[in-house]
């Protein structure tokens, strides 16, 4: 079962008290002004709009006034396959969200895993799961702490977990994601490219490394074949012009290609092809094998969401989204392991 | 070929069985396995017989033919199980208690669809079932669930409502999970539902589809305490090391990442490649005690073989007496080698004889195949399963007390007397101890010594060392006293000579009895040289086999060197030594280590062996690295190597025994040594020049090497797609396939005319890995004279192609052209690789 495939998403609605919230996040993103609680709604609906063009089902959940980060939902969890992970943050103002979380979760079957160690942290930010295995990030101070990657590895037994070191205050997820497949988004901040080495000395498995400017760009949700990244305003327009230029040389975007992803594009709206990105990918591969990639690159879907007022609280795109795979009778794990993944012996785990 | 093998094999056999009757009792001994299916299987074997012949009947009995995966295990002090050495007698290895062994998946697939057998297949299952069972292989809910489903069906097959009732009761007889609760019975309940119409063998293949995603899954933990004193888990895996605290995984070192591994004492250490930005690193791991420490060291070498490397290292042949000391090496086939093997196998489809067979009736036995073991040997087993079992059991025509596997998995019981499994242990103990006395202590381990002298610089010479050792030592031990006064002599040269020599330094320190780890340390590092050519692990150098596989690389530049050592030997020992190490550079201080740590310690030698089997292996992998693949095709090399060798031996092995007398040192401790990563990179350096590649090809003193024939060079090519880059999944049918890519470059808008020109001149030049073709044409066009030069650079590797550096070579033969020609302009390069047969590249320059 490929990992990536989502039937169900939780978000959650924003408080009026949001626009106190990101102090824990202050330090990282200073605030120029005061959270606009209704622009922030705004873009809040848009997601969701978006979300229910990548075929699946949202579930919204009321907002609570005592937790102005109710919103970020995605630190609340960690769902892969059939296991919900609910997990402790930091703050422990936050901790009571968890509870709306575990009660949906559990009307939806899922295998819930409780945290048994006092001591552990986990934020569902810091954990990213490729697909294969699952990296934490670990922080200091209230944040995901090594006993919390503990309690990852016992919810999750069939996963290598792998500690990742994060400097600052900020999440894992947050500086890379999963753009697709064996994927990875990472921005080009210090941090960024920090958490990128480790990773990149411990995968397990080869992905390939979407480079790009900043880390808001690197963040994204891949969901059933779709890339939901922030809007061009936000993220720059180098990407922008360079995706061009791909175009005018030739990159084969076929009409054929694009139709072959055919319903599902032409159910959300295709806001762009994006390809800019895809010009940053590190590869040795042979010719043919590069292409192949940008092809299938080129059949994602985009969504382009503005969240310029959410992320003055802290959070970003990855926080505001829960996705779930409900499947009553799976008949396999979730996995993106793949025959060549399990056979191949690289030291180097990009191409 | 499947004949000749067969035949070879059988042959191999032969011999081995002929060997106890040369012993002195013939006495037969009652040796019980535990086979995974729960059942034991119990068999009369010669008390002398070797780990290999009782393994035989037990793969012959289960009808495996791809049996390298598996492997015979016994339980040691402390409940710690160790695998049977097939090379060695198994008194040697169970010293006490009754003979019980278990069956047990050695090395886990990667790609269990990759088994060519479906029995093989099904074996597999029963092992992962008892991994899972007994909490091995952690799983969440709902992968026990699905696992628990294929399990199922593959055993009894459709769920059918009239005979298996309406509800899971059905499944009562079946263990999946450590905890197994009635909501877990039910998922598997509802999943087999969905199973309906999949035969066993597809279910099985689900099965092994699902745990080969397992994080665990083939992870073999090894307990020790990292610098900081931290407790850590080591994994060994097809892949190579991973490293866990807590559960997490916080480091992983790929085989090809890994220079060498060693031991001594109770550590254990890997010596990381240089990569961007780091540099060469080793890292030392505490474990418990010595023998673990070589227990880890033992799964490193034949994980590393089996999984990595295209042919195990040679083994050190001829040897007519029964060697005292420990020589340990893979000595099965690689996974390439029986995937290669197996496909052309045309055996019959083997039917698995499951319990349950079918979908109709279903057999008692439990999913896991666990049974209680009756023996009291057996005693290990803490499994609650028992009642399962023995209800199971009952139901079950075939009957046998049931064993849990799990059990095995677990705790063995161990035979007090057992010392240990590795007489190389032992030596190494004595090592340790003897370090204080030189001279006297060594008997045994004297020869070890000279073995692992010889084998520090080539592990090829160890090993014929050590063989010769034995009848030897009474000439030498004569020749000992000289060469000791010479080796002395020559220290003192040496040490003139240090500079050039480390290698040699580092022996007369040994014969002062003054030397220590460092020197070691230094010789190991030639050895790791070997290993970055290749990546194998390496070249511990006297001390072990994860000297082997890096020393692959470097055992060809030792080969070179070893034979050099032969004459100098010769000559004398002494001076043997510094002409060795001024010409091979690292291999001299290897063999030179290696001696002195066999004079300190006499289990030195028992690891010199092993390195000296190593050894020879790695002439062969080494015919991937560069120099190595070129010498590789050259067979007359191998053989002259393995000569150079012999002789070398003799003498070292004199040497070596008073050297080892004077110095207890193991030669694992000495490749150990920190210190000598330096200085061995250095030596590593000068022996990776030689370009002689000691590709050998195995005597096959083992069965199995036996069975391949030498021919076979185009499947070894195959292996390829592992070893490095080439996307191409090694998942292909054994057939050939010939790979053609063609990648022209053509500058623009100039026209290519190739045909029409006066021949001017051709000639062709040929090295061993390329065949270089000039070709000069003259045009007249336009009133201009165009001359046109072709030139063809054939890139071909003949046996190890996959280790060739293609890329490498290319670049090289683009540049020599662009170079060469500075007047001339290259108009088209055409690069086309034919990966089956031939790799080449073609250049035309215009």
């Amino acid at each position: 079962m490929s990992a990536f495939n989502y039937n169900y998403a939780i978000v959650s609605r924003i408080p009026n008290s949001f626009k106190y919230s990101g102090q824990q996040y202050s330090s990282k993103y200073e605030k120029e002004s005061e959270i606009d609680v209704e622009k922030a709604r705004e873009e809040h609906r848009q997601l969701i709009e978006t979300l229910k063009k990548c075929e699946v089902r949202v579930i919204e959940l009321q907002e609570e006034e005592d937790y102005p980060e109710c919103c970020f939902v995605d630190d609340c969890a960690v769902v892969i396959g059939a296991t919900a992970l609910i997990t402790r943050l930091g703050q422990t103002t936050r901790q009571g969200e968890v509870a709306e979380i575990r009660k949906v979760l559990k009307d939806l079957k899922f295998r819930i895993v409780e945290i048994v160690d006092p001591d552990a942290i986990v934020e569902g930010g810091d954990v990213l799961f490729t697909g294969k295995e699952i990296f934490v990030g670990l922080g200091q101070g209230r944040r995901t702490n090594e006993r919390g990657a503990s309690a990852v590895v016992d919810a999750f037994p069939e996963y290598n977990v792998t500690p990742v070191r994060i400097d600052g205050q900020v999440q894992l997820k947050s500086l890379v994601s999963m753009a697709g497949k064996d994927i990875i988004a990472v921005g080009n901040s210090q941090n960024a490219n920090r958490v990128m080495q480790q990773i990149r000395q411990v995968a397990q498995y080869s992905y390939r490394i979407l480079k790009l400017d900043n880390d808001k760009a690197a963040n994204m949700l891949y969901v059933n074949g779709r890339l939901i990244h922030r809007t061009r305003e936000e993220i720059g327009d180098r990407s922008y012009s360079v995706l061009q230029r791909l175009i005018e040389d030739g990159v084969p975007i076929s009409q054929r290609v694009l139709s072959e992803a055919g319903g599902t594009i032409q159910n959300c709206c295709l806001l762009c092809i994006n390809v800019s990105h895809f010009k940053h990918i590190i590869s040795t591969l042979p010719t043919t094998e590069c292409i192949r990639v940008l092809d299938e690159k080129i059949t994602y879907a985009k969504h382009k969401i503005q969240l310029s007022e959410i992320e003055k609280s802290g959070g970003v795109l990855s926080n505001l989204v829960l996705f779930l795979k409900k499947t009553s009778l799976p008949k396999e794990i979730v996995s993106t392991i793949t025959s060549r993944d399990v056979t191949m012996y690289s030291e180097v785990n990009f191409m | 070929d499947n004949d000749r093998k067969n035949s070879l094999h059988q042959g191999g056999q032969e011999t081995s069985v002929l060997k106890p009757t040369q012993q002195k009792s013939n006495k037969m001994v009652l040796c019980r396995v535990l086979l995974l299916d729960g059942n034991d299987f119990e068999t009369d074997i010669n008390r002398n017989a070797e780990g290999r012949e009782l393994f035989d009947e037990v793969c012959k009995k289960l009808c495996i033919n791809e049996k390298e995966y598996f492997g015979l295990t016994y339980t040691g002090a402390q409940d710690v199980k160790y695998w049977v050495n097939h090379d060695k007698k198994i008194a040697k290895q169970v010293k006490s208690g009754t003979w019980v062994f278990e069956f047990a998946v050695k090395f886990y697939p990667p790609e269990p669809s990759h088994l060519s057998e479906d029995v093989t297949r099904y074996q597999l299952c029963l092992q992962i079932r008892a991994d899972i069972y007994n909490g091995k292989l952690p799983c969440s809910f709902m992968t026990h669930a699905i696992l628990g489903s294929y399990t199922v069906q593959a055993e009894i097959g459709d769920y059918d409502p009239q005979e298996d009732g309406p509800g899971d009761d059905y499944l009562k007889a079946f263990d999946f999970a450590p905890q197994q609760t009635p909501e877990l019975s039910q998922k598997i309940h509802e999943l087999h539902k969905t199973h309906k119409g999949q035969t066993p063998e597809e279910a099985e293949l689900n099965f092994l589809e699902n745990a080969k995603k397992l994080a665990m899954y083939g992870v073999d933990l090894h307990k020790a305490k990292d610098s900081e004193n931290r407790v850590i888990m080591l994994g060994v895996c097809a892949s190579g090391l991973q490293l866990y605290r807590e559960k997490l995984r916080i480091n992983r070192f790929v085989w090809p990442k890994i220079i060498k591994l060693t031991y001594k004492r109770n550590n254990f250490y890997i010596k990381l490649r240089q990569t961007e930005g780091d540099q060469e690193t080793t890292i030392c791991f505490k474990l418990d005690s010595h023998k673990l420490a070589k227990r880890l060291w033992k799964t490193c070498v034949e994980h590393h073989t089996f999984f990595r490397l295209k042919e195990p290292e040679k083994n050190s042949t001829g040897t007519l007496i029964p060697r005292f000391n420990s020589r340990f090496r893979y000595s099965g086939r690689t996974q390439k080698q029986i995937r290669e093997q197996e496909d052309l196998m045309d055996r019959p489809k083997v039917k698995v004889e499951r319990r349950g067979l079918g979908n109709s009736f279903r057999m008692p036995r439990d999913a896991e195949g666990h049974i209680i073991r009756p023996v009291a040997d057996a005693g290990a087993d803490s499994y609650d399963r028992t009642d399962k079992l023995a209800g199971h059991t009952d139901t079950m025509s075939s009957g046998p007390p049931p064993y849990s596997s799990m059990d095995r998995g677990d705790k063995h019981n161990r035979r007090p007397g057992e010392t240990e499994p590795d007489r190389g242990d032992m030596t190494e103990d004595r090592r340790d101890k003897m370090l204080g006395n030189h001279d006297k202590t060594e008997g045994a381990p004297g020869e070890g010594g000279d073995a692992a002298l010889l084998e520090e610089g080539g592990a090829l010479h160890g090993a014929k060392k050590s063989k010769e050792d034995k009848e030897r030592e009474k000439r030498e031990k004569e020749e000992e006293k000289r060469r000791q006064k010479e080796a002395e002599k020559e220290k003192k040269r040496l040490e003139k000579e240090k500079k050039k020599n480390k290698d040699n330094t580092e022996d007369r320190a040994d014969r002062l009895g003054g030397e220590d780890a460092t020197e070691t340390a230094i010789n190991g590092t030639s050895g790791t040289m070997g290993l970055d050519s290749d990546a194998v692990v390496l070249g511990k150098s006297g001390n072990q086999e994860g000297n082997k596989k890096p020393g692959d690389g470097d055992s060809a530049p030792k080969m070179g060197e070893n034979l050099e050592h032969v004459k100098h030997d010769k000559a004398h020992d002494k001076h043997k030594d510094k002409k060795e190490a001024k010409k091979g550079g690292g291999l001299f201080g290897m063999l030179k280590k290696t001696p002195s740590k066999g004079k300190g310690d006499k289990a030195k030698p028992t690891e010199t062996e092993v390195n000296n089997k190593d050894s020879p292996s790695r002439g062969d992998q080494q015919q991937g690295g560069f120099g190595l693949d070129g010498s590789h095709p050259d067979y007359s090399d191998k053989s002259i190597d393995r000569k150079m060798q012999f002789i070398a031996v003799t003498p070292p092995s004199t040497e070596v025994r008073d050297r080892q007398r004077g110095d207890n040192t193991m030669p694992f401790f000495e490749s150990v040594g920190s210190t000598s990563d330096g200085e061995g990179e250095g030596t590593l350096g000068k022996k990776k020049p030689p370009p002689v590649a000691p590709k050998k090809y195995r005597d096959s003193q083992d069965d199995r090497l036996g069975d391949m024939p030498p021919t076979v060079a185009t499947e070894r090519m195959r292996y390829d797609p592992n070893t490095d880059d080439q996307p191409i999944p090694t998942t292909n049918v054994p057939i050939v396939k010939t790979q053609t890519r063609t990648v022209t470059y053509e500058k623009d808008g100039f026209p290519v005319v190739i045909e029409d020109g006066i021949l001017i001149s051709s000639q062709s030049h040929s090295t061993r890995t390329q065949t270089i073709e000039t070709t000069t044409y003259k045009t007249e066009r336009d009133g201009k004279t165009e001359t046109r030069v072709e030139k063809k650079v054939v890139i071909s590797q003949e046996e190890n192609g996959d280790d060739i550096d293609h890329d490498a070579l290319l670049a090289e033969a683009i540049k020599s052209v662009t170079e060469m020609n500075p007047d001339l302009s290259v108009e088209r390069i055409e690069c086309m690789r034919q990966i089956e047969d031939v790799d080449g590249g073609r250049e035309v320059l215009g």
